[in-house]
């Protein structure tokens, strides 16, 4: 049997962006530009946090699985 | 009042609250059955959103890493922040493998991982060296949690053992009558206080100088240090060991047993998902935590007795407005019981459902299970506290460190078997076992220095492997590569050799499967044998949950029980018995024996196995038209649709579901008196972990009447087993 068909379940791809970006440690490894006085390479990481947030909820969004078909 | 006593008072008063709400907890939604290892063990599986999210917050999100990130970045600068980015990769992580595992999970009713690898790759052996492995890596989780407990309790003002043992009773108790509802309950506090303690660490670092000021005089700190690799940013030679740790952490996040604990919990696929949308909402709660290392660290606050663990409670003790740093220690403290309560529930779970019922009890009742849990949780709890109280502290790093390691080597088995059922389970035993030894033979290589190079002891001196020019690598990535491509290697040779693996009693609409999904109702009727057209019955079978009843024991999710339709009447017939499973019964007739209303679906509790004469659970479930059969091991129990019930083996490939869908046509023949017993697939995947028995059906029973294969080999428990 097949798996159920999902409708745009290659949204999901989207979710290599907030996977990888984090790990972008060679090119983020500076102190400027600093934000509030926090380092660059400390304050990516925060915005990697917001960005992941936005990305899961929008592939949320997208795959969403209707409970009731 | 003093500002100790201020500090003091505050945290009384705010832990003697929390216990007595952890004692509460057990009648927090309470279950109808709170006596079963569902209700205890995952709550039930009915935590909400919220509650889900608060749990795992709590149980991934420990005093350790509050305490030991922040105590990292004070003492090594950058390197101690990789705690950040591995936590944020693994949201999109648990966004894809948690979800695909709670609806496994859900559908066979598994608990830990453990029981999935078993039934995955048809090898009770490879589950339970995984649940052994997560035992054993959980253990000293549990003790650095306690530690940084006792980091806490110390400066505080509680030195010495009996604060420490104190907590850890009252904690043990807590879990002890209200499972995982304690720490769910208490995570909401705890994420309340903490919170709070953030606020109040912002203001503080805004009244002392700022992140600039804060950032310039760490920046100036590091230079001067002999060290080279601490500081603000990476040493060009840094990022391999860095990266790899980060990776290799997030990694075994989902392969630790107490990860997939809180999301078991939860009530369906969309909270798992919803969860996984907010959880980084955590990391940036960390990623400022890490960062206060670094004002500890501007301010020159010095540790206690040299234990970096306390630089964060002095630092609270020393620039928060007292009766605040009596929340922040309250908060630090519930942070590190909660793990340790969820740490402790989730290897018990792994010990009971994956050597206690395979090894020692196959026929262990819900009840005996959750008893069994209960205890083996109190032994995890209390091991870990002698285990820091009778060995030097520095050890249960140690050994912290060697877990990491070697819970890491289950990732093969445990997290890509969500993905793919493609390895073959001698391969991965290989690998396992190989990667264990590869991993814990490079730990004890490394020697550890002090920071002037200076070899301080000959073992266990962390986790770098030094691989020439500066560069390391984290010891558990090199060794999980090593496992992993030796199980890719033997699995191709084993396959190209035709030695077929074990059997895998997952199929791939398992791993979509939700609370209410439609395809599971589907699956359920093709597997039962209830046809979904050319059969007027089938037409009054609605499509409610499915899944919902099955292992569940009265919980709150459970379709609504219709007892009064379900009225077990004893078949004559019932001498006939022929068990089917070497469990003789007691003589009594045991409750299966109650032949459900025609043209109904019963759905046996799948743990109702009928070895006490006791009547067992599934007797409340739901019944009549409800359709409410568990998973599609729950099978049509009576003569009415016999010819469903039969037959076919389902084993294996999908398609063979269909077949007997198609068999499936009676329904309006009356209740055979001589059915002795239903056919309960659900026995067969129970026992051996596996629907492996299911090809032994094999008869097809005259029209209307059940046969129930008399032998003893059924379900065959070691047929797959390596």
């Amino acid at each position: 049997m097949a798996t159920p068909a999902r409708r745009s379940r290659h949204w999901q791809w989207l979710l290599v962006l907030p996977t990888t970006a984090p790990l972008l440690t060679p090119f983020t490894n500076r102190i400027e530009p600093t934000l509030l006085g926090v380092p660059f390479f400390f304050w990516y990481q925060f915005a990697c946090a917001l960005f992941a947030i936005v990305v899961i909820t929008a592939v949320h969004l997208l795959t969403r699985e209707e409970p009731h078909e | 009042m003093s500002d100790r006593a201020v500090e003091v008072g505050v945290f009384a008063v705010l832990m003697t609250g929390m216990v007595l709400l952890g004692f509460g907890a057990a009648r927090w939604r309470a279950p109808q059955d709170p006596h079963s290892l569902e209700e205890w063990g995952v709550g039930g599986r009915a935590f909400g959103n919220w509650t889900t999210w608060f749990l795992i917050g709590g149980s991934m999100y420990s005093a350790y890493t509050f305490i030991a990130v922040p105590a990292l970045t004070y003492g090594v600068g950058v390197i101690g922040f990789f705690a950040v980015p591995f936590a944020i990769i693994t949201t999109p992580l648990t966004f894809v493998l948690t979800t695909r595992a709670w609806s496994v999970a859900r559908r066979h009713g598994y608990l830990t991982h453990s029981e999935f690898t078993s039934a995955r790759f048809g090898s009770p052996g490879l589950g339970a060296a995984v649940a052994i492995t997560g035992i054993l890596a959980t253990m000293p989780y549990v003790a650095v949690q306690l530690l940084s407990l006792q980091a806490v309790l110390r400066t505080v003002g509680f030195g010495g053992e009996w604060p420490l043992l104190a907590a850890v009773s009252v904690v043990s108790i807590c879990t002890f009558r209200s499972g995982l509802r304690a720490p769910a309950l208490l995570s909401v506090l705890k994420d309340v206080l903490m919170a709070w303690m953030l606020l109040t660490a912002l203001i503080m670092v805004a009244m002392y100088g700022g992140w600039d000021h804060t950032f310039r005089v760490a920046e100036a700190h590091f230079a001067a240090t002999p060290s080279t690799v601490d500081g603000l940013v990476l040493p060009d030679t840094g990022h391999l060991g860095f990266l790899t740790l980060v990776i290799g952490s997030s990694l075994a996040i989902f392969a630790y047993p107490h990860a997939l604990v809180g999301m078991l919990a939860a009530k369906d696929r969309a909270t798992v998902r919803r969860n996984a949308a907010a959880l980084p909402i955590y990391c940036l709660a960390l990623a400022l935590m890490a960062m206060l290392g670094f004002f500890a660290l501007a301010k020159g606050v010095t540790p206690v007795d040299r234990d970096l663990n306390t630089v964060i409670p002095r630092m609270i003790h020393e620039y928060f407005p007292s009766w605040s740093a009596g929340v922040a220690y309250a908060a630090l403290s519930v942070a590190a019981l909660i793990p340790a309560a969820v740490m402790s529930i989730a290897a018990a779970n792994a010990f009971t459902r994956s050597l206690y019922r395979p090894y020692l009890r196959p026929n262990a009742s819900p009840a005996t299970e959750a008893k069994v849990s209960r205890w083996v949780s109190l032994i995890v709890k209390f091991g870990a506290a002698a285990l820091i109280l009778a060995i030097d502290p520095e050890f249960s790093v140690d050994l912290q460190l060697i877990g990491g390691v070697i819970i890491l080597q289950t990732i093969p088995a445990a997290v890509l078997g969500l993905m793919t059922g493609w390895f073959h389970r001698a391969a991965l035993m290989t690998g396992l076992i190989t990667g264990l030894t590869v991993g814990v033979g490079m730990l004890y290589l490394i020697p550890k220095r002090d920071a002037t190079g200076r070899v301080v002891a000959e073992h266990f001196g962390g986790s770098s492997w030094p691989i020439g020019d500066g560069r390391t690598i984290y010891v558990g990535v090199a060794a999980l590569l090593v496992n992993l491509i030796l199980a890719t290697a033997l699995t191709a040779i084993l396959r190209a050799l035709g030695r077929p693996g074990g059997h895998d009693a997952t199929r791939p609409a398992d791993y979509y499967a939700d609370a209410d999904d439609s395809h599971i109702k589907r699956l359920d009727e093709l597997i039962d044998g209830l046809p979904r057209r050319n059969s007027p019955s089938a037409a009054g079978i609605p499509t409610t949950s499915a899944a919902a009843a099955h292992g569940s024991t009265g919980g709150p999710h459970t379709p609504g029980p219709t007892t009064s339709t379900w009225q077990p009447t004893a078949p004559t017939g019932t001498s006939t018995s022929p068990e089917r499973h070497a469990t003789p019964t007691t003589g009594t007739p045991p409750a299966w024996q109650g032949t459900p209303p025609a043209s109904t679906r019963a759905s046996p509790e799948r743990h109702g196995t009928p070895t006490t004469g006791t009547p067992p659970a599934w007797q409340g479930t739901p019944p009549t038209g409800t359709g409410a059969s568990p998973a599609w091991h729950g099978a049509p129990t009576t003569g009415t649709n016999a010819s469903g019930l039969h037959p076919t083996p389902i084993a294996g490939s999908p398609g063979h579901g269909a077949s007997i869908g198609a068999a499936g046509h009676d329904f309006n023949v009356q209740p055979n008196p001589h059915l002795a017993r239903p056919v309960d697939l659900a026995d067969v995947t129970d026992d051996s972990g596996r629907p492996a028995g299911l090809g032994h059906l094999n008869d097809p029973p005259p029209v209307g009447r059940a046969r129930i294969p008399a032998n003893d080999t059924f379900p065959p428990h070691n047929a797959g087993h390596s």
